[in-house]
């Protein structure tokens, strides 16, 4: 059974792509959407594509990040989680229920047209573009989310309210006694979730 | 006690009233109040779980410090304007 909120968060947590996780994070709650992933709970009892699996089932929305296939300079070979678990959406979507089949994904990816080169099953579908470009990703995301009769602030708007939330995060780390560089995804949604009831946005008089 | 990191404005506000208000009859209030007031100054360390409660303050510390910031330097603008004329 879906959540009607529930986005699910398919990209990798490594610290170089932390800056698009925490922007991605950012858009879905302050769109009113709540993020899930494989890493929202740390328990070693359950087996992990299990985990994921439970939570495409719960989440009718999907934001899959393909970006990061390049090989591994260590192993030399490329990594194929992102595209793995893309398949289990899309499996889901085709496969399952009246509430499964009308699942919605979002599908990222660095440069366009480049996913044709190492995962053209998928070419036809519309693959946005976000340059690794944090700020383009909200608003990738944003645009994505907005659908009638919901009116969320424009992607501009939503940058700029992620401009002042990054400017005050070091901050608020030091006072948390939290390193800005070990975040977990718990931490993360934490301060996201923080920040935005401490600053919600209103219309403007 | 260690070093007081998250003292918030309401907790703050809690303190002065205890400072001032008269407790006849009343002191499991005051135990229950002063338990909670000894819980949000305990010092957190690095790797513990920050509950949302505790990320509200201090974001919401950030923004009262912002903003008086914001107004001193406005009014400071004005001053030296003023001056100026």
């Amino acid at each position: 059974m879906t959540e009607g909120r529930h986005v699910f968060i398919n990209c990798p947590f490594d610290r170089a792509y932390r800056p698009l996780l925490r922007a991605l994070l950012f858009a879905i709650y302050d769109c009113g959407f709540r993020a899930r992933s494989a890493l929202e709970v740390e328990d070693s009892g359950e087996v992990r594509v299990q985990k994921i699996i439970r939570i495409i089932g719960e989440s009718p929305l999907g934001i899959h990040d393909i970006s990061r296939v390049e090989l591994d300079p260590s192993s030399n070979l490329p990594r194929f989680n992102m595209p793995l678990e893309l398949g289990l959406f899309m499996g889901a979507r085709a496969y399952g229920g009246a509430d499964q089949q009308a699942k919605r994904a979002l599908i990222l990816d660095s440069d366009p047209y480049r996913y044709q080169k190492f995962c053209s099953d998928i070419a036809g579908q519309d693959i946005q573009a976000h340059g690794n470009k944090p700020y383009v990703a909200v608003e990738l995301v944003r645009n994505w989310l907005s659908t009638p009769p919901t009116v969320i602030p424009s992607g501009s708007v939503i940058a700029k309210r992620y401009r002042t939330f990054r400017s005050t995060l070091t901050e608020g780390c030091a006072k948390l006694q939290l390193n800005p560089r070990r975040l977990t995804f718990s931490d993360e949604v934490t301060l996201v979730v923080g920040w935005l009831q401490e600053n919600p946005w209103a219309p403007q008089p | 006690m260690g070093s007081v990191r998250l003292i918030t404005t309401p907790v703050l506000a809690t303190m002065e009233s205890f400072r001032f208000r008269k407790f006849a009859g009343k002191r499991a209030c005051y135990r229950d109040r002063m338990a909670t007031v000894r819980k949000v100054l305990t010092p957190l360390r690095e790797g513990d779980n920050v509950t949302l409660a505790q990320a509200r303050a201090v974001f919401r510390e950030i923004r009262i410090e912002r903003e008086r910031a914001a107004e001193e330097k406005k009014a400071a603008r004005k001053k030296a304007a003023a001056k100026r004329k």
